[in-house]
């Protein structure tokens, strides 16, 4: 995963917003990556555009071999579909299907079944078994939380992107649900990349890329809180 | 607040529209009806004032009865004229006949618009009494001189100095030559009437009335008033003979007409009445939801210090502001709607071409209560639940909810359906007055009774619909079926919108189907004739079979049996009652009569009566009883009844003979001629034979039992067709209320259309579910359209059955087609909906907080 020059202009003339301002980045194969940055500082939008849910304005993201920005909008679907798994804020599973049905739901779209024993083992890990038959609506949001990351890795996904996967949870449902991540990319190499304003969330990454007005400006290996807090420190004075 | 409100309207053109629609088509329907009325009563008003405008007074016999409201006058003797003629005042006095004389093209084919009447007149030798003014050559002179209305003229190409054949009313098909062509005022004919005008001298004659006037117009001398006039008229004339005034004349006649067409608008405003109830439910819908979608900007009015009076008033002047809009649109298009049925009417025979279509300021206000009283109360429930959300709550609660039934509503709903059905079999089978007021309300209230309770039923109908939905379209079509049941109120509501149309149609088919199968019955049972000979336009009183018919059959050697059946009204007191007559010595030859008590019908005499056995029960008759008959000519026909027979639907409840009737009555027609072939002649040869003894008469057809039914049947189906015609806009209605839910489904559902697709379905997948799911609804809706339909079919069937509709059949047939039908609707209903939900910006719907 790594994108060359990477330009997001938002608007055009006087009222345009560059977004990323030729941001090169590569994020290695079976790594938790975490983007941090302040509030406008492109690191959603960077994350969507590596998702493939936003097209550069110029510049190239590649997945394992492929050029985005060469796909049209049907082969950028399937990518998502079967290549790309998320994991959003606010949760965002479909609310009339039980969390078994929301975890197999991409695969179900493409017609695929689940692998029983990855999905047993998924769906263990996350403690989410005695709640497999339940509408979302009858989970916590931390239990919610654990279906959604459940269904971003059943279907073993070249990478996972996590957006603010921790933003609507409490500190304990937070913590499990991030070590659980952490576990993936130890334990099966899943590729992850997270945003996250949160430094303790950050700490759970192998790497953290900060971005500010469009760059990135610091890059951070196996960071430690009081270290993202320290450049955090200098980004904002 | 009001700022707010209006903000508002504008924010959501989209839904405005949506919610628009539904109002716009129901008020239009309803300003249309009334302007149609209104100016098929203004047509009427002129026409007669313009026919009867040179009229001081008019002589004409005592009236004998109504039949269908309109006054029967009994001719009068010609002497008569001469003694009008020489009462003082009297200018001019002209002795005129009205009877049926039907004009053939040149195809051969008979000249009858629709329904209308086909007149044969007498041209008015003072030329100033008559409406008719001559459009080109002159006046008739002799007995095989005509002059026809120039409608007629125009739209089958004759011209003057053409041949025409006209049938006459006793001596069928004779060939005149058109002497002129004459208009009506500045009209080309009278609403769609075929007019053939002959000469004074010979007239009464050709058209069956030798030595008899109908009525014979006068005009007083200068300076005499028409009062004073009619009164010493009316002193001179024997018994039996009235006169009355011109201006009385024009107002019965178009009283009269608009009584019998008034059946008509009545009906049409029945149908626009359904259309506005169907409008409702889509307009409760398409508030609940828009409320529903607001309740999070209402909870933030609420919580910045909005009083619930304040939120409330905001909801509710939304509705009247759209409200009153949408009716002053509805009344814009209703005009358009009223040109429409302009042309459907057209089509059944009543043509008002060149008239002005009549917009009153009693219909504007009509259209305008109505559009906005139905969408002001629609709004009501759902601004009242808007209010009662807790404020907090509300802000708090971010995803759609899903919808639940509660146990009051199963009640309430119930006890509607129960009503409702009370109603309609009180109305049915109790009653015998405002029959059909308690059946409609009954009607209304079970369609009400069932979208309560509908919500109950989604959840288990679509999840057998969807099963096979989501095992051949896999993940669509499971969200689909999960989509269609996560608010089943919604649903239901939507879908119950297009159960009023499809049930009512549904109904109909069973009537229908029913009738057909009842006749085919009775045919199949009591007819052995090898032909049955019938009007062509059957059903139009004006097309039936001259008296002539039967007596050039009897002449021909390859007939063995002709038998003629005529018949019509009789008033026994003050009750309107039908009676057939037959000829005794052959009826028996070609049809099946089983007699339980008294003579056989072949010993029927002139003063007998048969009954069926219902009117022997019904009036508590036996043998040796009278029945006082009255016909149209003045006096009481004494008959004894002579027999009681089995009921049968073809010869009714009373049967005389045919001299009987004869004597009793003023134009005497055949309905049928029963016809069976000499011994030894094939059926082929017998039909050339018929034919070649009726060439000439055009309005005939000669028909085997086999395509007698067919006819009987596609005649009973056209009456459907028509129907369903004035319901479509009902269903369309339904669909456009099936768009509006699944529309503003789908911005309400934009994050989860959003995530779908950011989880990789594709465009193609997301229409594919929409469909499904538009589909799913109105399957439904046709579902519920059926059932409640068939049970309203066989409860009409059965309260009929003692009409003679003892077959019942549901049209099984039928009614998979209407729900293949729905299905198709679905799909096309949901091309609007899947596009906009295919197009939903991914990124934007999942970071929309």
């Amino acid at each position: 995963m790594r994108t060359v020059d990477a330009v997001k202009v938002y608007g055009h003339g006087e009222t345009a917003v560059r977004a990323l301002d030729g941001i090169t980045v590569d994020m290695a194969r079976g790594r938790f990556t975490a983007i941090m940055g302040p509030s406008g500082s492109g690191k959603s939008t960077l994350l969507h555009c590596l998702a493939g849910l936003d097209r550069l304005t110029s510049g190239d993201v590649f997945i394992g071999d492929t050029e985005l920005g060469g796909l049209h909008e049907k082969q950028l679907t399937l990518l998502r579909r079967d290549r790309v798994g998320f994991i959003f804020q606010s949760f965002n599973l479909v609310p009339t299907l039980t969390a078994a049905d929301n975890i197999t739901l991409p695969l179900s779209i493409a017609g695929r079944e689940p692998d029983p024993a990855w999905y047993d083992q998924v769906v263990d890990v996350l403690s989410l078994r005695p709640r497999l038959h339940h509408l979302p609506k009858e989970l916590s949001g931390g239990q919610q939380q654990r279906v959604a990351a459940a269904r971003a890795l059943v279907s073993r996904p070249d990478i996972v992107f996590a957006d603010e996967p921790s933003g609507n949870l409490d500190a304990h449902s937070s913590q499990e649900l991030l070590r659980f991540l952490q576990q993936a990319v130890r334990q099966f190499s899943q590729t992850i990349v997270m945003v996250t304003h949160d430094p303790s969330a950050a700490a759970f990454a192998d790497r953290v890329v900060f971005l500010a007005d469009g760059h990135t400006v610091d890059d951070l290996q196996n960071p430690s809180v009081d270290a993202i807090l320290g450049v955090m420190k200098t980004l904002v004075g | 607040m009001f700022k707010t409100t209006w903000r508002g309207i504008l924010a959501h053109k989209l839904r405005l529209f949506l919610a628009t629609t539904a109002i716009v088509l129901g008020v239009s329907f309803v300003t249309g009806t009334l302007v149609i009325g209104d100016t098929i009563n203004h047509t009427f008003d002129s026409l007669f004032q313009v026919i009867n405008a040179k009229v001081d007074v008019e002589v004409r016999g005592a009236s004998t009865g109504t039949v269908q409201g309109q006054a029967i006058h009994p001719p009068m003797p010609a002497s008569v004229l001469s003694q009008v003629q020489n009462v003082s005042g009297v200018k001019e006095a002209f002795g005129s006949v009205s009877r049926s004389a039907v004009i053939v093209d040149r195809d051969g084919k008979a000249v009858i618009n629709g329904g209308a009447p086909t007149f044969g007149l007498i041209w008015d030798p003072y030329a100033d009494l008559s409406a008719a003014t001559l459009r080109s050559g002159s006046a008739p002179s002799g007995a095989d001189q005509v002059v026809i209305d120039a409608h007629t003229a125009t739209t089958k190409n004759f011209k003057t100095g053409d041949k025409v054949t006209i049938v006459l009313p006793q001596q069928g098909p004779k060939t005149f030559t058109i002497s002129g062509t004459t208009g009506f005022g500045d009209r080309d004919t009278i609403v769609g009437a075929t007019i053939s005008i002959f000469d004074a001298q010979s007239g009464p004659a050709l058209l069956g009335a030798a030595g008899e006037f109908d009525t014979i117009e006068l005009r007083a001398q200068p300076g005499v008033n028409a009062d004073t006039l009619r009164a010493s008229v009316n002193a001179a004339l024997p018994k039996g003979v009235e006169a009355v005034t011109g201006q009385q004349v024009a107002t019965e006649q178009s009283d009269a007409i608009k009584s019998n067409i008034g059946f008509l608008t009545t009906f049409l405003l029945v149908f626009a009445l359904i259309s506005v109830f169907v409008a409702s439910f889509i307009i409760l819908n398409t508030f609940s939801i828009l409320v529903a979608q607001r309740t999070r900007e209402l909870a933030l009015l609420r919580c910045l210090g909005a009083t619930r009076r304040q939120v409330m008033t905001s909801v509710l002047t939304e509705a009247l502001i759209t409200g009153i809009v949408a009716s002053l649109l509805g009344i814009a298009v209703g005009m358009v709607i009223a040109i429409g049925l302009e042309a459907l009417l057209g089509s059944i025979g009543l043509d008002l071409t060149g008239s002005t279509l009549q917009l009153s300021a009693g219909t504007i206000i009509v259209g305008l209560l109505v559009g906005t009283l139905v969408t002001v109360m629609a709004s009501f429930l759902p601004a009242r639940r808007a209010t009662r959300v807790a404020p907090v709550e509300a802000l708090r609660d971010s995803a759609p909810s899903i919808g639940t039934v509660s146990l009051g509503r199963i009640l309430s709903g119930a006890g509607l359906l129960a009503g409702g059905i009370a109603m309609i079999v009180i109305g049915l089978f109790v009653i015998s007055a405002n029959q059909l007021a308690v059946t409609g309300a009954g009607a209304l209230l079970t369609f009400v009774g069932v979208s309560v309770i509908a919500p109950m039923l989604v959840g288990p109908v679509v999840r057998v619909l969807g099963a096979p939905v989501t095992r051949f379209r896999g993940v669509p079509g499971k969200l689909a079926t999960d989509n269609a049941q996560r608010q089943p109120r919604r649903t239901a509501a939507t879908a119950s919108a297009l159960m009023i149309g499809v049930g009512l149609v549904s109904c109909f088919s069973v009537v229908t189907a029913s009738l057909t199968d009842s006749v085919n019955k009775v045919i199949d049972r009591t007819v052995s004739a090898d032909y049955i000979l019938s009007p062509d336009n059957q059903g139009n009183g004006n097309a039936l079979i001259p008296p002539d018919v039967a007596t050039r059959l009897a002449a021909d050697t390859k007939v063995g049996t002709v038998s003629p059946i005529s018949g019509g009204t009789f008033h026994w007191g003050s009750d309107e009652l039908f009676v057939q007559a037959v000829v005794p010595d052959t009826i028996l030859r070609v049809a099946d009569v089983s007699v339980q008590s008294g003579t056989p019908i072949n010993q029927l005499g002139d003063g007998d009566v048969a009954i069926s056995e219902d009117a022997a029960k019904n009036r508590a008759l036996k043998i040796g009883d009278t029945v006082p008959m009255q016909f149209a000519r003045p006096g009481v026909h004494q008959q004894r009844v002579s027999a009681v027979f089995a009921r049968n639907p073809l010869l009714g409840d009373y049967l005389v003979t045919g001299s009987t009737w004869q004597s009793g009555n003023v134009e005497v027609f055949d309905i049928l001629v029963l016809v069976k072939g000499a011994p030894g002649v094939a059926a082929e040869a017998l039909r050339s034979s018929i034919k070649q003894d009726l060439s000439g008469f055009p309005n005939l057809k000669v028909e085997n039992n086999a395509e007698y039914k067919a006819t009987q049947a596609q005649n009973v189906n056209v009456a459907l067709n028509f129907l369903t015609v004035l319901l479509v806009l009902a269903i369309i209605i339904a669909l456009l209320g099936v768009v509006n839910t699944m529309a503003l489904a789908i911005v309400e559902r934009v994050r989860e259309l959003g995530l779908v697709r950011a989880l990789g379905m594709t465009r193609a997948q997301t229409r594919s579910m929409v469909r499904w799911e538009t589909v799913l609804i109105t399957v439904f809706g046709a579902i519920l359209g059926c059932v409640v339909g068939i049970f309203f079919g066989i409860s009409l069937v059965r309260a009929f059955a003692s009409s003679g509709v003892d077959v019942l059949n549901v049209s099984v047939g039928r009614q998979i087609a209407y729900v293949i039908v729905a299905f198709f609707a679905g799909l096309l209903a949901a091309i609007w909906p899947a596009r906009r939900a295919s197009r939903v910006d991914v990124l934007q719907a999942i970071t929309t907080e």
